[in-house]
């Protein structure tokens, strides 16, 4: 069954131009932006060219950079999602069938399959510098740390859940895409500003940020910078906690509303 | 004969508007069953609920007997609007239908084929005109071959010759056995191919029945003599008459079933009535249709 629900998402968007260039932008500006780090000593913080280059940091430096893409699949399920709604096509999908909960499912098994396959790419991306800066062929090398990648396809789910849970409640695709990074950048900021330190910590995107911790945190630490992270299992607790709030949220809204 | 639908007491409000009033009905196998009223009387919300897109604040319905989700996959719909992706031709459109339905997605050749949109498959549903797309949301209801269909309105925005063809079409489907709801605010239509209708208005139901019984064309005679007291009199108290108005200087009577002029006249003659004038009309459809909906 989720595999045709997968289907039938997949032929929804192949031929749907903005997917391409906003993959295409993932695809072309992640390693180039990744690779202009090299030349770059602007912020301050010493580079180290093999120890974020090569393995097995290479994963902790291009998961961290890669922690700020996610905002393209973000933007993507937020303009198929406003779509849906536009056209009536989620009206239409339920006339030809679909219950709600399956409308839900479908959208996941998308972000599912985006998370996969960017994570796969940021793998070969990684494996490329990490290869090319390698002094000697050692294997046991290139799989240390090589987790971050299924906890960077996990933290790429959790924000597209978020993208999901905005653009089910909101409806319009420019409004959505406008509060999906103003929650990021400035509301959960601020909400965390009114908790107490206790669980500022554990709000949503602060969670999925967690997942990928800050890769200088070391050299932070040393020039007496103090870092609050929440320690991983915590992280990957909430996320995945969180995440199923919004796909939860997502199907409760969508069931009670007319389409 | 089974039950395919039934509404039982839906009703719903969209802010202050009351859409659907405690709103009942059932179609059975093999009807052709015509939804009747003007514009906002209800007809998609009544639709739009049986069809799981909307909710009702209460009541309930069933289709096929059974009151879970998941017995739309038997039921080819158009409701309000064609519904598609802009950026996806005919073809990819039905192709995703289909998949939703569990149909095969050949299926989509067939039904483009009967719409006559064949040549135009590859064209991207954006560049349709308003029938194009209103006979590919028809196209999309055909697949798969469902026993049943229900179409909202379909003749909307088609030319003279699509307005045929589709109703040629609901014609012959219905024939061939499936159930058809048909929704729409024209009369003849209703009248042309439903075997059952029920009339609402303001989410009300004013009439249901078969379609002779509902909308047959009701005949009046208007008479006029000499002695206008003594006809009045007479017809006030003859178990033929079933009302009388007084249009003008004359008298505008409906018979009681199963009595025609001829009888009337004879029995008139008998009573030493003569009259001057004795002419006999039709109500027009539409004069009973706005009736109804008054």
């Amino acid at each position: 069954m989720m595999w045709n629900i997968l289907k039938v998402e997949i032929k929804k968007i192949l031929p749907y131009r903005p997917v391409w260039i906003f993959l295409g932008l993932y695809v072309l500006l992640l390693p180039l932006i990744f690779g202009f780090f090299k030349n770059s000593t602007s912020n301050g913080l010493p580079l180290d060219v093999s120890k974020v280059y090569g393995f097995p940091g290479v994963w902790t430096y291009l998961t961290y950079l890669g922690s700020y893409f996610h905002v393209l699949p973000g933007f993507l399920i937020i303009m198929i999602v406003s779509n849906e709604y536009s056209y009536r096509t989620f009206r239409q999908n339920v006339i030809d069938g679909y219950s709600r909960f399956e409308l839900v499912l479908g959208k996941m098994s998308l972000m599912v399959l985006l998370s996969l396959l960017l994570s796969f790419y940021l793998l070969l991306v990684g494996l490329f510098y990490g290869v090319a800066n390698m002094q000697e062929m050692n294997l046991s090398i290139i799989s240390e740390k090589i987790y971050y990648i299924p906890l960077f396809a996990l933290q790429g789910f959790a924000y597209m859940t978020l993208a999901l849970i905005i653009s089910v409640l909101v409806k319009r695709s420019a409004l959505s895409i406008i509060l999906f990074l103003v929650y990021i950048l400035i509301i959960e900021k601020f909400i965390q500003s009114f908790l107490p330190e206790s669980i500022q910590l554990y709000t949503p995107e602060n969670t999925f940020s967690d997942l990928i911790g800050f890769p200088w945190k070391g050299i932070a630490m040393m020039m007496g910078v103090e870092m609050k992270e929440l320690a991983l299992s915590l992280a990957i607790g909430f996320t995945v906690a969180y995440s199923a709030l919004f796909l939860g949220l997502s199907y409760l809204t969508l069931k009670q509303r007319d389409l | 004969m089974n039950q395919i639908l039934s509404l039982n007491n839906i009703s719903k409000s969209f802010r202050k508007l009351k859409a659907l009033d405690n709103l009942s009905l059932t179609v059975e196998e093999g009807s052709v069953y015509g939804i009747l009223g003007p514009n906002g009387s209800g007809k998609t919300t009544a639709l739009g609920i049986a069809l799981g897109v909307i909710n009702a604040d209460s009541g309930s319905y069933s289709w096929f007997g059974r009151t879970e989700d998941g017995q739309r996959k038997r039921i080819g719909a158009l409701l309000e609007t064609p519904n598609f992706y802009p950026y996806l031709s005919a073809l990819q459109n039905l192709k995703i239908s289909a998949a939703i339905k569990g149909v095969k997605e050949e299926d989509a050749h067939r039904v483009l084929e009967i719409v006559k949109l064949s040549e135009r498959k590859n064209s991207k549903f954006s560049t349709y005109s308003l029938g194009m797309k209103q006979r590919l949301a028809i196209a999309a209801a055909l697949l798969g071959n469902p026993e049943v269909l229900v179409l909202d309105e379909p003749t909307n925005g088609l030319d003279p010759q699509g307005i045929a063809e589709v109703r040629e079409l609901i014609i012959n489907l219905g024939q061939s056995g499936k159930t058809i709801l048909l929704a729409s605010h024209i009369i003849e239509e209703v009248e042309k191919v439903c075997s059952h209708v029920v009339v609402i208005k303001k989410g009300q139901k004013l009439a249901e029945g078969e379609i002779s019984d509902v909308l047959h064309e009701e005949e009046y005679i208007i008479l006029d003599t000499e002695d206008k007291e003594k006809l009045h009199g007479f017809l006030s108290n003859s178990s033929y008459v079933k009302n009388i108005l007084k249009e003008k200087d004359r008298l505008k009577i409906s018979l009681s079933n199963g009595y025609n002029a001829y009888e009337l006249n004879k029995q008139l003659v008998k009573e030493g009535i003569v009259v001057s004038h004795l002419e006999t009309k039709k109500k027009s459809l539409e004069t009973k249709f706005l009736e109804l909906t008054k």
